[in-house]
């Protein structure tokens, strides 16, 4: 049936896609979106790895992603306010017109 | 292979996490971008019910749909200009950007579904008896062998919010 390997699969077409939401949109915000699904990707694959696991009663999967999770939370809370703070400068969030982005 | 309920359900959640976050990418406005983004961690959050961790599948929900996703939507609409426009269409190397980027994230796909396919030793079937993953037992984890770790997350959220308030913070100038 559903085996590891296809859970991995999908986490890793997970990550991609935040990958490519990373490298194609031109908007920080959904920049930011794109990192929030690589972060979840990696999280799907602590979880899959503890319920296919030699070790079912050991809980250590499930508490790394729950850290992870806790992280991440504090990484969008500082991101958007870094993303209101570059706007108030300069009236864009756009990272291809940003300054200090051109060379 | 026969399907059971169980394995349609897993390709049901699975097709619905990378068709919202594949509609991310194309999704022009930001606020849709932003909702099916919100979908898509949602589809996550069915992933780990799927997979026995309630507990996670609950504070996913309630972190990234709750939190984070409403937070996202509230930073779109403070940054929103009718003059800003949507995001750089042109520039000379906008066709090469897209080209790279796709390219880039299809490699890496490739090498990782190489990666998982080649490792026979992860070709585990689930399970059968279903697995239950207890809040108490979380909780007894934590507290035995997690507390350092438990405390010094706690600070991180502090001093992060405490900083996301200090940098969006509006300066006033002082005869104001």
């Amino acid at each position: 049936m559903i085996t590891l390997q296809l859970v991995l699969l999908v986490s890793s077409a997970l990550f991609c896609l935040g990958l490519a939401i990373v490298l194609l949109r031109r908007n920080a915000i959904i920049m930011l979106i794109g990192i929030e699904v690589m972060l979840a990707a990696a999280n799907l694959n602590f979880i899959a790895f503890w319920r296919y696991g030699a070790e079912p009663g050991s809980l250590t999967g499930v508490v790394f992603a729950l850290f992870s999770i806790a992280v991440a939370a504090a990484e969008a809370a500082v991101g958007l306010a870094l993303i209101l703070l570059v706007y108030r400068h300069f009236r864009t969030i756009d990272p291809g017109r940003l300054p200090v982005a051109h060379d | 292979m026969n399907l059971t309920a169980s394995g349609l359900l897993f390709f049901a959640f699975a097709v619905l996490t990378l068709g919202a976050g594949t509609a991310v990418a194309l999704v022009r406005e930001p606020v849709r971008a932003a909702l099916v983004g919100a979908l898509c961690f949602v589809g996550v959050g069915l992933l780990y019910l799927w997979l026995g961790a309630e507990f996670l599948g609950f504070i996913q929900w309630l972190v990234y749909v709750g939190a984070v996703a409403v937070l996202i939507v509230f930073v779109i609409l403070l940054t929103r200009r009718e003059d800003a426009g949507g995001e750089t269409e042109g520039g000379r190397f906008a066709g090469l950007r897209v080209l790279g980027g796709l390219g880039v994230a299809l490699a890496l796909f490739g090498a990782l579904a190489a990666a998982v396919l080649g490792s026979g030793s992860l070709y585990r079937e689930v399970p059968e008896e279903p697995m239950v993953l207890e809040i108490a037992a979380l909780g007894r984890e934590l507290v035995a062998g997690a507390v350092p770790p438990l405390i010094l997350v706690g600070v991180v959220l502090t001093v992060a919010l405490v900083g996301g308030v200090t940098l969006a913070l509006v300066e006033r100038k002082p005869d104001a």
